[in-house]
């Protein structure tokens, strides 16, 4: 009798299972060609036990996926959206999915219905960030003086006696993470400074772009080389992450999403970066501030661009926690807000070349690289979250410029190294 | 002592089979209305391998699972394993339950008590009957890789008590393949008839493939012989399996 009952039981579900096969993830209907896009959070199970046969790999959940993404699939048939894509977030304990709305619907609106199905955590459209600078356009390869011939052009040369600082630290080892456009590994003043690459953008990979490759240079180009400039921190290791992508049409533009923007930020915390670099803004969002959290909880410094045409300076600038930096001074820029240079500064292009770059972008990725000196092993370690803003000296009180010299010996503490300070310096702690 | 020939045609007699089969059908049906999330699996596979040793007497089985995760961090599940042989065709070999509960710990990690309820039809030597086994368990999922202590105080015979330990890790390869590794040790308490530590060891490579994933798998132990009582196996086993989410 047992017998008869288990096998037809076995003969109804494979029945039920190949006919629920069907209709798991269809498409409901064909998204317009200007579809918007809205992003679902779906809560994760933390990962669990679950016992048969195949045991060595149980754990996962590949099974709680699978039924995330049926939900997901009738959350798009309800609402009349294409589900595009998904993505896990394991650190938030959430599965992040792309739908696409149908022309003439709003993506802001249609993430607020679906907000409110108690099978989701929140909902979100889709938003487009911009990196905060710009390439002058001007290569110059052609000077070949000894060590690093762009160094004395370096504002940092001066302003924050960056030889000096480099006796004291070259931030040996720490991991910044550079969350950008493309960064060409192969330039000669980056070659061996990468030590991780991953793109989260779609499409063709491309060798280099401009802003990431600017950006990357700035902070951990190689000094001593005999070419080009040294960067803030030459002896960081640098975890390229293209999460931008540089538009086609002149002059460039280097735009990210919440999604790429996102998964590279789970990417460098779950690869224990130290530093992570955000040399863009745009709006406030809900994901991408979780993410940051977290990665403050566990003593990462966040740095972010402050663009003066955001409200509050923009988004990661605004977040709390993030390290704000602009490239000039902010009238009522408020405590929180660092200025760096970021005029005028010679960096690394794509192609092998050098240009002069301008922009908050640039001064934020003086200040990852400071913060790299700061916790080369020896200095800083990783701490609670507001130590990153701690290790901070503001040049002058009620000013955002940073006494690098003064940063640096504050973490350092006593030792046989000095460097000269700036006679008008007054250190203050920010934050 | 000679062990008497196994009796090949040995029926699964627990009517507890039917009982928790038809608790999951009837889950099953109702699971695409309900808005927690509850998945479905099928897999087939060349060989049931639980440990070490096959549950399957070397033959392919497939399993249907089914899995709830609650907002609470509770979670159960099942799976009703079916085999197929030559002479008997399609034919029951089991099914399993399970309860726990994971907690997700401020840094991200997890842990994770729960208890299980396995049963398969046996095809050992010494004892009649089903081969049962009761467990509790507790564990620490950190990333990619994971620890469990498992208690049984009835692992595949009367009255055997024994530990295991557990340690799972998965390595991400470029999409869509990962590596996956097991190592685990099997101590006795007492109540049993042997006394002998075992270890067991498995890896593999799985592979994703739209709602689905393959997996092959070389899977080891020693000592041979198993508590489950079934025919020894051989020094190692390799066994595809097949899984389809739904």
């Amino acid at each position: 009798m047992a017998r008869r009952i288990g096998q037809a039981l076995l003969l109804g579900l494979l029945l039920w299972l190949t006919a629920s096969a069907g209709r798991s993830l269809a498409a409901p209907q064909a998204a317009g060609e200007d579809a918007r896009e809205v992003l679902v959070l779906l809560r994760a199970a933390p990962p669990h036990f679950r016992p048969g046969g195949a045991y060595g790999d149980a754990y996962a959940d590949d099974q709680g996926r699978a039924a995330r993404r049926r939900i997901a699939a009738r959350l798009a048939r309800a609402h009349g959206l294409t589900l595009v894509t998904d993505w896990p977030m394991p650190l938030l304990g959430l599965d992040c999915y792309v739908m696409a709305a149908p022309q003439g619907h709003s993506a802001t609106e249609e993430a607020a219905l679906l907000s409110r199905d108690p099978g989701v955590q929140w909902s979100e459209p889709m938003h487009v960030y911009r990196g905060e600078g710009a390439i002058a356009g001007h290569p110059d390869s052609s000077a070949k003086p000894p060590n690093d011939p762009l160094f004395a052009a370096q504002p940092v040369a001066a302003q924050w006696r960056l030889a000096d600082l480099h006796q004291m630290s070259t931030g040996r080892n720490v991991v910044v993470a550079v969350v950008d456009s493309q960064v060409e590994r192969g330039h000669p003043d980056l070659i061996g400074q990468v030590e991780v690459a991953e793109s989260f953008v779609a499409g063709p990979a491309v060798a280099g772009e401009d802003h990431g490759t600017g950006v990357a240079g700035i902070i951990a180009a190689r000094a001593n080389n005999g070419v080009g400039i040294a960067g803030v921190a030459p002896g960081a290791r640098l975890m390229a992450l293209r999460a931008c992508w540089q538009t086609a049409r002149a002059p460039p533009a280097t735009l990210c999403d919440t999604l790429s923007l996102a998964k590279a930020l789970h990417f460098a915390i779950d690869h224990r970066a130290q530093v992570i670099n955000l040399s863009l803004g745009g709006p406030p969002d809900t994901l991408l501030g979780r993410l940051i959290d977290v990665a403050l909880a566990r003593g990462v410094a966040v740095v972010g661009a402050y663009d003066r045409d955001l409200p509050g300076g923009g988004f990661p600038a605004s977040h709390p926690g993030v390290v704000a930096v602009s490239d000039t001074p902010v009238e009522g820029g408020g405590p929180d807000l660092y200025m760096a240079p970021g005029r005028d500064v010679p960096t690394t292009q794509p192609g092998g070349r050098w240009s002069l770059v301008n922009g908050s972008s640039f001064a934020a990725a003086h200040v990852s690289g400071l913060i790299a000196l700061t916790r080369q092993s020896g200095g800083l370690e990783p701490g609670g979250r507001e130590r990153a803003g701690l290790v901070l000296v503001a040049a002058r009180a009620g000013g955002g410029g940073i006494d690098a010299c003064a940063t640096l010996l504050r973490v350092l503490g006593p030792c046989d190294c000095a460097c000269a300070r700036p006679a008008e310096a007054l250190p203050i702690a920010r934050r | 002592m000679t062990a008497p020939a196994p009796d090949p045609r040995r029926r699964f007699q627990s009517p507890a089979a039917s009982r928790a089969a038809l608790l999951l059908l009837a889950t099953l049906s109702v699971a695409p209305a309900a808005p927690a999330q509850v998945a479905a699996s099928a897999t087939v596979t060349t060989n049931y391998l639980y440990r070490g040793a096959s549950l399957s007497n070397g033959e392919p089985s497939v399993d249907f699972a089914l899995a709830y995760d609650d907002k609470s961090g509770f979670y159960a599940g099942g799976a009703i394993i079916g085999e197929v042989t030559r002479r008997e065709g399609a034919e029951v070999l089991g099914h399993l339950e399970y309860l726990g509960y994971a907690y997700r710990l401020k840094d991200g990690s997890t842990l994770d008590l729960g208890a299980n309820n396995l049963n398969y039809r046996s095809y050992g030597y010494r004892y009649a009957g089903d081969a049962d086994a009761t467990e509790v368990y507790a564990g620490w999922v950190r990333g990619s890789l994971n620890y469990y202590l498992h208690y049984s105080p009835n692992y595949f015979q009367p009255g055997a008590r024994v530990l295991y330990g557990e340690v799972n890790g998965a390595i991400r390869l470029p999409s869509p393949f990962r590596l996956f590794g097991h190592v685990g040790v099997l101590t006795p308490l007492g109540g049993g008839y042997d006394s002998k530590e075992r270890y067991d060891l498995r890896a593999g490579v799985e592979v994703g493939f739209g709602r689905g994933q393959a997996q092959l798998a070389w899977t080891t132990a020693q000592p041979t012989q198993t508590y489950y009582d079934g025919p020894a196996q051989g020094r190692g086993v390799l066994a595809l399996g097949l899984t389809w989410f739904f």
